[in-house]
């Protein structure tokens, strides 16, 4: 049975493979024959003119222009162009000729008057020469003739009627302050400035004290003495006095409490002034003649 | 490991040295006529006032609008981007004179620097009135300072009050009024008159103005002058 299945199975297949090889060939011959198109050969004309529309020329079409009637027009054909102004144009101009209100004014504010003392009327400014000053010269020991602090002030002003307290810092800066020599001063055997001799200065600066512990600090300069013939005679140095100051406990205070409850009020403490400067008749300050 | 290590190492000097690996450019040809100007004014200061400690003057070219003082070396930094507000020699001294004048006062003690750390407002207008003294000894204008600071400090709000720092008006103020005490000459014959920084700061401080005159009035009519 089996051997008869393959041999029809085989048959079937030889059968199959035959007929599709040939029957390519079979449809390619009909192809080729449509292919020839023996069908519209019959309908193809030769020798056929087309009709070929000519093409319209451009012309750019004239606008007549309404105000050349208003513009001179000379025999001779030319036309002379005449600016024409429009209405915006001739208002700005005559404006801005007229007024000139935009331009920058520099205009110069005048300080207030100053009033000068008849010391400071006399004073010249420092011509830096570039010289070289020599070092210390003769030591002059002095002592203040009074105590010299510093301290605030009220000034009262009368303002257009209005009356102003202002806080200053006293002593005023300009202020004379008197000191005195102590011991003789001799230079080269000889005694220069007698003892008990009163010696000038004035108040260079005053900074007031401040919170935080800050002290008050005082500079008094421009010493000068007056020889027995009437010449004024310079003295180099100045001296230099600060307060006490508290600053450096309010720290330490500020450290050693913040482990505690109590740290937290220990800042209040930066509300504390410092002291005052102080020049004292009990203590001796040194300047150079 | 080791690339982390060296990476790390890089990161702490990168920190720590950002003027040396982070700085601008210098430019020679520029920078140093910045320098020579800075050095001349400087010593100039310091030895018209016979001032006896040693101090040196270093101009940085980073563009920063600020100065800087070092206490322990005693050196003065201006930062490059300062210059453009200095128009003429004066300029140069008022900024010179101002920071030297707060390296001065640093300088004076111990406990002088705490002091200052607890009320540095007090001592701010002190330096600027130290400054007007350093300049007139040394032969410049001190109405400069006054010019510099109009155009250099800030002015805040009543509400952004700060601790450290005036306001640059009431500064200003400070430094009129101790002229027109010490040195009322340079008001008087006044060559910044006609300044524009100088004229905006009169138009600001016109009542404080009038009040420094009367209490002048005030003072010389007692005969405390």
């Amino acid at each position: 049975m089996n051997m008869s299945y393959k041999k029809i199975l085989s048959s079937i297949l030889i059968a199959l493979i035959f007929y599709t090889s040939a029957g390519t060939d079979i449809f390619a011959a009909e192809l080729k024959k449509s292919r020839k198109n023996t069908v519209l050969k019959t309908g193809i004309q030769k020798n056929v003119k087309r009709k070929v529309e000519p093409k319209k020329e451009f012309t750019m079409p004239v606008i007549e222009d309404e105000l050349v009637n208003d513009l001179n027009v000379k025999n001779t054909g030319k036309i002379v162009y005449k600016q024409r102004l429009l209405a915006d144009e001739t208002d700005i101009i005559q404006y801005s000729a007229k007024n000139k209100k935009h331009k920058y004014k520099n205009e110069i504010v005048q300080d207030e008057p100053i009033l000068m003392s008849s010391e400071n009327k006399k004073y010249k400014r420092s011509d830096y020469k570039k010289q070289v000053k020599t070092e210390n010269g003769a030591i002059v020991v002095l002592k203040p003739v009074n105590k010299i602090k510093t301290r605030n002030k009220y000034l009262v002003l009368n303002n257009d009627n209005k009356i102003d307290k202002i806080k200053m810092s006293y002593p005023y800066i300009g202020d004379k302050v008197a000191f005195k020599v102590v011991n003789d001063v001799i230079k080269d055997g000889k005694v220069i400035i007698p003892k008990e001799t009163i010696v000038y200065a004035k108040i260079g600066a005053v900074s007031p004290r401040a919170m935080g512990g800050a002290p008050a600090e005082m500079r008094i300069e421009g010493f000068e003495m007056y020889k027995p013939d009437g010449t004024r005679v310079s003295l180099d140095g100045e001296i230099d006095s600060s307060g006490y100051s508290l600053s450096f406990w309010i720290g330490l205070a500020e450290l050693a409490t913040t482990p505690f409850l109590i740290g937290f009020a220990v800042p209040v403490l930066r509300l504390l002034p410092g002291g005052q400067a102080v020049v004292t008749p009990r203590k001796n300050y040194v300047v150079y003649y | 490991m080791f690339i982390g290590r060296i990476f790390l190492i890089l990161l702490i000097a990168f920190s720590f040295m950002p003027d040396i690996c982070m700085a601008d450019e210098l430019r020679l040809d520029k920078d140093t006529c910045y320098q020579k100007i800075l050095t001349e004014t400087g010593f100039r200061l310091l030895n018209a006032n016979n001032i006896p400690n040693r101090a040196t003057f270093y101009y940085l070219s980073e563009n920063k609008v600020k100065t800087k003082i070092n206490v322990r070396l005693k050196r003065l930094y201006l930062y490059k981007g300062v210059f453009p507000y200095l128009e003429d020699e004066n300029e140069y001294a008022a900024l010179i004179s101002i920071e030297l004048a707060r390296l001065l006062d640093i300088q004076t003690g111990f406990f002088r620097r705490f002091s200052i750390s607890y009320s540095p407002r007090k001592y701010e207008i002190r330096a600027d009135k130290r400054a007007v003294d350093l300049m007139v000894n040394a032969g410049y204008d001190p109405v400069a300072v006054i010019t510099l600071l109009n155009k250099l400090l800030k002015e805040q709000c009543w509400y952004e009050y700060n601790i450290f720092k005036h306001n640059g008006s009431e500064r200003m103020k400070q430094v009129y009024f101790y002229i027109y005490e010490k040195y009322p000459v340079f008001l008087a014959d006044n060559k910044y008159i006609k300044n524009p920084y100088y004229q905006n700061f009169l138009r600001v401080t016109k009542n404080d103005r009038k009040r420094m005159r009367l209490i002048q009035e005030n003072r010389l009519n007692t005969g405390k002058i």
